[in-house]
C-alpha cells in the first residue's frame, strides 16, 4: 500500500489517514492522542523521528496566525512524557521557539493523496483543500552525496505561518514574491523564512538547517534550486529548467530532483542530498494528480498550489509506487 | 567505451594519435564501435581526417572532421573540427553534406610535446589536452536526446575551446577562449562560438553562456549550457565529507515562451566544483575515475568540469 487516496473530514480526520497509512508502509507509531482540540502524532522510521499535530483554528505557537491543518517537525530522539512540540533536538529558532512547517487551509473535506517510498524514505501527503488547491506535507530522508551525519527532512506547503501568495508584478506567484512564508512547492527556498527543514551535523553544529532564501529560522541556512526567483535565469536552477520545459520539440518536461544545499562557514555551500522520488516538474500538460508513465516507473503530477492559478505551471511529481 | 593518455610530440602528432586511437583503439573494436576513416591526408601544410562513428550498437552514421593546420609566424598550431550529415569524397573538408559552416570550433594548440587524454565510444568522442600550464578540449559526436530518435535522431554537436576570430594563439585571453561546457562569444558575431548543436530542424545552433567583454559576464543568451549559466556556482564546494558532486551539462534553448528546450546531456562530461580542486585530478565515481579539467586559463571555483574516464 504505498499509494492510497480517499477524503477526509477536517485536520483530525485527514492526519489518522496519514497515520494509518505511514504505519502500514513502515513507520512506528509512538504516540497518537488527543492534544487541545486536535490529535498529536508521533512517527519514528529508524534513526528519524517526526511529529505532528493537527490543528483547529489554531497557532503554532503565540504571535503566529492561527490555522485549519496539521503542524509537522521533527527531532532527534522521542520523549513520551513531552508533547509533540517539545521534544529533543526538535526544529527551534533562534530564540528557543519552535518552528514547523505543515498543511493548513484545510477545509470540511478534502480529498487526500499519500505516498510512501524507500531506500530513501519518503511520506508525502498531498490534499485538495477547495478544489483546484492542493497542498503537501513530506518527511523522509534525502539521497546524499557523500557518507555524513544526516539527511532526514520536513517538508510543507507552508511555514510556521499561514501567510500565503501575495501581490505579483509579474504575475508569476511562484517567483514574484519574496515575502510569503507559503512555499508552496517542496523545498522551494525563494521565502524569506522557509517551510522546510534539513537535519545534518556539518561543520560541528548538529541541528536543522532551514531551506529558505534569508532569515533562517534556526540559524543554519541551506538552499534549493530556486535561490533569486527574482533575478535573471541564470541565478536560479530550478526558475531555468522551468523556463525551457515542456520541450517543444515532443512536449516532453524532464523532471529535476530537488537538490539541497547547506551553507558552511566560509559561506560557500556544499551539495547535501537530493530528493529521488519527489522532482520538480512543469505540469503545463499535465492535470492535478495525474498519474503518468516514464518506461517501467509510474509518477504523478500536482500543483504547487494551483495550476493556472497561484503556482501557474509550476508543479512537482512523485514517484507512484501501487 | 575506451581510454587512452599519453603525450604527443607536437599538435600533428596529437591528431595522428587520436586517428590511431578512434579506429583501432582494443577496446572500441572488441565493442564493434571503432570510427572508420573516411579520408585522411598528410602534407606539410597541415591534416586532414574525416571520419564515421558507428553508434553503439553499430546502426548509426555519425560524421565528424579534424584538421591542422599552423602559421608559425604567427604562432598558433590548431585543430579545426567539424560535424556533417554524410561524406561526399569529391568534397572538401568544410563542403560535406550538411557540415557546419563559418567559424569553427577549435583547438588551439602548439608545436611541442603535450599530455592528452582521449576517451570514446561508438557515439562520440573528446580529446583534452594540456598546452604549456593551459587546457584544450573537444567534443565530437552525439548528445544524449531528451527526445526519442525519431524526435530527434541526429542531435550531433560540435565542441572546441575556441573560435579564432580574435586571434588563435593558445595564450589567447576571452570568452572565445572557452570550453563547451560554460562557452562564450567572440562578440562580433554571435552565431560564432565553440559549441555548436545541429538542432532537430537540422539548423546548428551557437550556445553560448558568456558575453564578450574584460568582465566575461553571464547573460541570458537564447542557448545556454546548464548549469554552468548558474551565477552561484561560485559559491559551490564539496559535499560535507570531501565528495564531489558531479552535474550533468544539458544543452537548452529559449527563443520565447512558445519555443523552448531541453535538448539533452553532453555523453561523459559533468560540471564539477573547482572549490579545493585542481586540474588532471581524478575523482571516483561509481568506481570509474574522472578527470578534472580547468576551463582554459581559468582556475577559479566554476571554471572546472569532469570527463568520464571510460
Amino acid at each position: 500500500m504505498a499509494y492510497l487516496t480517499g477524503s477526509a473530514t477536517g485536520p483530525s480526520q485527514l492526519l489518522d489517514a496519514l497515520r494509518v497509512f505511514a504505519t502500514a508502509n513502515g513507520w512506528t507509531e509512538l504516540r497518537w492522542g488527543a492534544s487541545g482540540p486536535g490529535q498529536q502524532l508521533s512517527l519514528q522510521n529508524g534513526t528519524q523521528f517526526v511529529h505532528l499535530r493537527s490543528a483547529v483554528n489554531e497557532a503554532a505557537r503565540p504571535g503566529y496566525g492561527s490555522v485549519n491543518g496539521i503542524f509537522l517537525t521533527g527531532s532527534s530522539a522521542f520523549e513520551a512524557a513531552q508533547p509533540w512540540n517539545n521534544q529533543p533536538g526538535t526544529i527551534r529558532n533562534t530564540g528557543n521557539q519552535i518552528e514547523v512547517c505543515g498543511l493548513y487551509e484545510v477545509g470540511a473535506s478534502s480529498t487526500y493523496h499519500l505516498f510512501a517510498l524507500d531506500a530513501p524514505a519518503l511520506l508525502l501527503l498531498v490534499a485538495e483543500v477547495t478544489p483546484g488547491v492542493y497542498h503537501h506535507l513530506a518527511f523522509g530522508n534525502l539521497a546524499k552525496y557523500g557518507n555524513y551525519p544526516g539527511g532526514a527532512f520536513v517538508s510543507g506547503a507552508f511555514a510556521s505561518d499561514n501567510y500565503i501568495y501575495g501581490g505579483s508584478s509579474s504575475g508569476d506567484y511562484i517567483f514574484g514574491h519574496a515575502q510569503d512564508r507559503h512555499p508552496g512547492l517542496p523545498f522551494n527556498d525563494y521565502k524569506h523564512y522557509g517551510g522546510n527543514y534539513v537535519r545534518g551535523q556539518v561543520d560541528g553544529f548538529d541541528g536543522w538547517f532551514s531551506v529558505c532564501r534569508t532569515n533562517p529560522h534556526t540559524g543554519k541556512r541551506a538552499k534549493s534550486t530556486w535561490e533569486d526567483g527574482t533575478g535573471g535565469t541564470r541565478e536560479s536552477l530550478a526558475r531555468y529548467w522551468w523556463a525551457h520545459t515542456p520541450n517543444t520539440l515532443n512536449g516532453v518536461a524532464p523532471m529535476q530532483p530537488f537538490y539541497v544545499f547547506v551553507e558552511r562557514p566560509d559561506g560557500y555551500f556544499s551539495p547535501f542530498g537530493y530528493t529521488p522520488h519527489l522532482r520538480y516538474m512543469n505540469i503545463q500538460h499535465y492535470t492535478a494528480a495525474e498519474p503518468f508513465a516514464i518506461g517501467r516507473e509510474e509518477w504523478m503530477a500536482f500543483p504547487g498550489h494551483s495550476k493556472n492559478g497561484k503556482s501557474g505551471a509550476h508543479g512537482y511529481a512523485v514517484r507512484l509506487v501501487r | 567505451m575506451a581510454f587512452e593518455t599519453g603525450t604527443a610530440t607536437d599538435y600533428r602528432d596529437l591528431l595522428e594519435r587520436f586517428r590511431a586511437f578512434l579506429t583501432k583503439n582494443p577496446a572500441l573494436v572488441a565493442a564493434n564501435q571503432q570510427w572508420t576513416e573516411l579520408r585522411w591526408i598528410s602534407t606539410d601544410a597541415g591534416q586532414q581526417l574525416l571520419l564515421r562513428a558507428p553508434g553503439l550498437a553499430g546502426a548509426e552514421e555519425i560524421y565528424c572532421g579534424i584538421r591542422s593546420y599552423s602559421n608559425p609566424t604567427s604562432g598558433y598550431y590548431m585543430w579545426d573540427l567539424i560535424g556533417s550529415i554524410g561524406f561526399n569524397p569529391a568534397n572538401g573538408f568544410t563542403d560535406q553534406p550538411g557540415a557546419l559552416t563559418g567559424w569553427l570550433p577549435m583547438m588551439s594548440l602548439w608545436n611541442a610535446a603535450m599530455p592528452y587524454w582521449f576517451v570514446a565510444s561508438g557515439r562520440r568522442a573528446v580529446v583534452v589536452t594540456k598546452v604549456s600550464t593551459l587546457y584544450e578540449a573537444a567534443y565530437l559526436g552525439l548528445i544524449l536526446p531528451y527526445a526519442t530518435p525519431g524526435q530527434y535522431p541526429y542531435p550531433l554537436f560540435i565542441g572546441g575551446s575556441m573560435t579564432g576570430q580574435r586571434g588563435r594563439n593558445y595564450s589567447t585571453t576571452g570568452p572565445n577562449h572557452r570550453h563547451f561546457v560554460d562557452p562564450g562569444d567572440d562578440g562580433q558575431n554571435n552565431g560564432n562560438t565553440a559549441a555548436m548543436l545541429r538542432g532537430p530542424s537540422g539548423a546548428w545552433l551557437p550556445f553560448q553562456n558568456v558575453a564578450y567583454s574584460s568582465g566575461e559576464y553571464r547573460y541570458d543568451n537564447a542557448r545556454i549550457v546548464w548549469p554552468t549559466i548558474y551565477s552561484y556556482l561560485g559559491n559551490l564546494r564539496e559535499a560535507p565529507d570531501g565528495t564531489y558532486v558531479l552535474t550533468p551539462l544539458v544543452l537548452t534553448q529559449w527563443n520565447s515562451g512558445s519555443d523552448h528546450d531541453l535538448f539533452g546531456e553532453l555523453d561523459g562530461v559533468y560540471h564539477v566544483s573547482g572549490f579545493n580542486n585542481a586540474a588532471e585530478n581524478l575523482i571516483k565515481v561509481g568506481g570509474v575515475d574522472h578527470l578534472v579539467v580547468q576551463n582554459v586559463y581559468r582556475t577559479s571555483v566554476r571554471d572546472y568540469w569532469a570527463l568520464r574516464l571510460a
